[in-house]
């Protein structure tokens, strides 16, 4: 088929010397728009038929793509976006395991059940507790998977916010690239290729109750889900759901939480939308907890998603500085606290706050970080730099005796070991603040995680939305299944999630009888 | 830029004075050749420095020296393929059998009247002798090439790499999302103008080919 030129300078181009291909694309054909909810119906004939389609190229759907295609069976592996990825591929690379050989090495002891304490206290008790058992019993096997069959390497262990000990292996890679593209290399071996710009358009759920496929848009152009060529694909085992979260969809976002409309911006990739969760609902899937939306809030309204400003805001800026409240020139949250705690305290104060240090503190929180982050981070407008505490606080509006006072309050503290104000952990590295030149980081939490999706079982299945039964033929696993974090995710338990889950539901799907 | 100037007055001054002899031997980059009704024919970019028209001639019916549709490839006359009459402006030199870098001494990457992003870069690629075969396996259902097919001809991906290592932002080439970031069709489109693929989650201004 020819690919359609599309000129966006504005000139027709006709290529008289091409008519001769002509243009196939022409010919594609509407199936319903789906505009509204109403469930699909089956094809007379199927376009291509498969054991396991498997939706999304994140860590969850590559996981189920390499157990299921292990276990003999055929997949088509879906991703809509141009890259594979999603959101695992740009994520920050360290992942929980509890009672690993790397802990063991170091001398910390942790536990299964201390691990199912740090996610349900984060949580606040909403998570499913038999989901949560699941991730923490096999973490330490998750990441030995990794490492067995994909190769997998790590640099060593993080201790992250709210986890009671040291537990999250940090990828050398030191970003989720490091587990995707081994994880897409092993697939390759294997003769599975992930089907890029194909669009889930619809699950297709006969009458009889079960999943039975999908239609796709081939050419699928991103955002617009009326582009590509339709087709249907036959699952004759199951679907797996593992299209990722909807951070990036401000209107669907709007709808769980107002406050968290279009002007939030977010740390997720374009792709992070609800199209496939509205589907999964259009066939009786069972949405739970979708008001649960976390924020980073270690980013700056200077840049666009993740970007520089964690680097600073939470590697130097929450150890070695302050984070004030611009308005009142104080502090207004221990700066070591949980995601949620935070972001939420930011907002609380009008989103006009900024994280700062002095130039001791900087040196200080940047070891082991590449030495141009900071010109970099200047370049970019994200790191403000001012020659005398006076210039900061006029740049700021920050009332300047308010701000002298806390950074009296908080270097008296530092003598004495303790931070009396917010109780923030002071190792004794942490120096009193005075050097100049100050930096700053603006503050603006962006949402980051979404909590809510399908409710599924133990086995990954998805549960019908009025039965409560499982749904034969459907699994849903990663980000887009609910329940499993609660109210709040822990930092580095997306991963353990997304990579325990999609392995369970690939092995799972390959073993369901077929229909025909 | 007066060096400039200069090489264009003496091209203009070529092309009105120059007489067609008739015989197109292998000649300087800079210069072109005015046949009968004065369109002028320029020497190919190819290193063997063989005119452009004389190439394909030696080559005719050869696979991938023909167009998608099994005629011969354009002889880079814009108005073979586009209709349009307005497509060059008005007064500009004529521009058959002009090769990609005559088109460039006048519209160059870093002038104000650079191509990129008006002329698709598949142009480029096949004035430089580039042909459909040299990218798609099979012209008739052409899909996207792998990166290993540019980086063939360009190079590496560190070397190219190192090649923008100084660009403001980031280095486009070293992202750190890993292989599935790295593939060269996300930016550099051949039959559409091309797309800071990046710009679609940071801030980051790149201006490219
Ligand atoms: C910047 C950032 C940093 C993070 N850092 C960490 C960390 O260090 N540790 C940790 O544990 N967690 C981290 N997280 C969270 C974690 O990365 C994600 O929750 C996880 O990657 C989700 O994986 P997934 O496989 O469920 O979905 P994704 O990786 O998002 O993949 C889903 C894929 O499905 C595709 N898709 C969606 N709909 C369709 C459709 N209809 N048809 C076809 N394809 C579709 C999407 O395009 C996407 O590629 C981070 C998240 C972000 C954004």
């Amino acid at each position: 088929m020819s690919e359609q030129s599309k000129n966006k300078i504005g000139k027709a181009v006709t290529r008289r010397a091409m008519l001769g291909a002509g243009a196939a694309a022409g010919a594609a054909f509407a199936l319903g728009s789906g505009a509204e909810a109403a469930p699909q119906a089956m094809p007379e004939s199927w376009d291509e038929e498969v054991d396991v389609i498997i939706v999304g190229t994140g860590f969850a759907g590559l996981a189920a793509a390499i157990e299921a295609t292990k276990a003999g069976a055929s997949v088509a592996l879906l991703e809509k976006m141009r890259t594979p990825g999603g959101n695992s591929i740009i994520s920050g690379g360290v992942i929980a395991a509890a009672g690993s050989p790397l802990q063991a090495e170091e001398g910390i002891e942790d536990s299964v059940q201390t691990l199912i304490d740090d996610m349900m206290k984060a949580g606040l008790n909403l998570n499913h507790p038999e989901l949560v058992r699941i991730i923490a019993e096999k973490s330490v096997e998750t990441v030995q998977w990794t490492i067995d069959e994909l190769g997998v390497e790590y640099r060593g262990l993080a201790h992250m916010g709210g986890h009671a000990v040291p537990r999250s292996y940090a990828l050398a890679a030191g970003s989720g690239s490091g587990i995707v593209v081994p994880q897409l290399d092993k697939l390759k071996e294997m003769g599975v290729e992930p089907r890029t710009r194909t669009l889930m358009k619809h699950l297709l759920r006969d009458p009889d109750g079960r999943v039975k496929g999908v239609i796709v848009h081939e050419k699928y152009r991103h955002p617009d889900l009326d582009s590509g060529t339709p087709k249907s694909i036959k699952a004759r085992k199951a679907v797996i759901m593992a299209t990722g979260g909807f951070g990036n969809d401000p209107s669907f976002r709007k709808l769980q939480d107002p406050r968290l409309g279009g002007e939030l911006d977010t740390t997720n990739h374009p792709g992070a939308t609800a199209q496939p969760l509205r589907e999964a609902m259009n066939i009786g899937c069972t949405l739970v907890q979708p008001s649960w939306i976390q924020l980073g809030p270690w980013t700056s309204p200077d840049e666009r998603g993740f970007g520089y400003a964690p680097h600073f805001v939470q590697g130097v800026a929450a150890s070695y500085g302050l984070w004030v409240d611009t308005q009142t020139g104080k502090r207004f949250v221990n700066e070591l606290a949980d995601r949620k705690t935070r972001a939420d305290a930011i907002l609380a104060a009008g989103n006009k706050c900024i994280a700062f240090s002095d130039a001791d503190g900087y040196v200080k929180g940047s070891t082991g970080r590449p030495t141009d982050n900071l010109d970099k981070m200047k370049e970019a407008g994200v790191l403000l730099e001012y020659p005398s505490l006076e210039e900061m606080a006029a740049a700021h509006n920050i009332p300047l005796d308010a701000l002298k006072e806390t950074i009296e309050t908080f270097n008296a503290g530092v003598d004495a070991g303790e931070d009396s104000e917010m109780g923030r952990y002071m190792s004794d590295k942490v120096g009193k603040i005075g050097t100049a030149p100050f930096y700053v980081v603006r503050l603006s939490p962006k949402v980051h995680h979404t909590m809510g999706g399908c409710a599924i079982n133990e086995k990954a299945e998805a549960i019908d939305v009025v039965s409560g039964e499982p749904i034969v033929g459907l699994y849903v696993v990663g980000e887009a299944a609910g329940g499993v974090h609660g109210a709040s995710r822990l930092g580095s338990c997306a991963y353990a999630d997304c990579l325990t889950f999609g392995r369970i539901a690939g092995q799972n799907a390959a073993a369901v009888e077929s229909w025909s | 830029m007066v060096l400039r100037r200069l090489t264009i007055a003496v091209l203009f001054a070529l092309v009105l004075s120059v007489p067609f002899s008739g015989q197109l031997a292998a000649q300087p980059e800079s210069q072109c050749f005015v046949v009968d009704d004065g369109v002028c024919i320029w020497p190919a970019a190819s290193d063997d420095n063989k005119p452009r028209q004389q190439r394909q001639n030696s080559h005719a019916g050869e696979e991938g020296l023909t167009g998608h549709d099994g005629k011969p490839a354009p002889e880079h006359v814009c108005a073979t393929c586009h209709e349009e009459p307005d497509l060059l402006p008005e007064g500009h030199l004529r521009t058959a059998g002009m090769s990609m870098r005559g088109c460039r001494i006048c519209h160059g990457t870093d002038q104000a009247s650079s191509l990129d992003g008006t002329i698709f870069q598949s142009h480029t690629h096949f004035f430089a002798g580039g042909t459909c075969v040299g990218c798609h396996e099979d012209p008739e259902d052409p899909g996207e090439p792998e990166t290993a097919v540019c980086t063939a001809c360009h190079g590496t991906l560190e070397e190219l790499a190192l090649k923008t290592e100084h660009v403001a932002h980031a280095n486009p080439h070293a992202s750190p999302h890993g292989a599935p970031y790295a593939e060269c069709v996300l930016c550099h489109y051949q039959h559409e103008p091309p797309d800071n693929f990046c710009a679609t989650c940071h801030d980051f201004e790149f201006k490219l080919p």
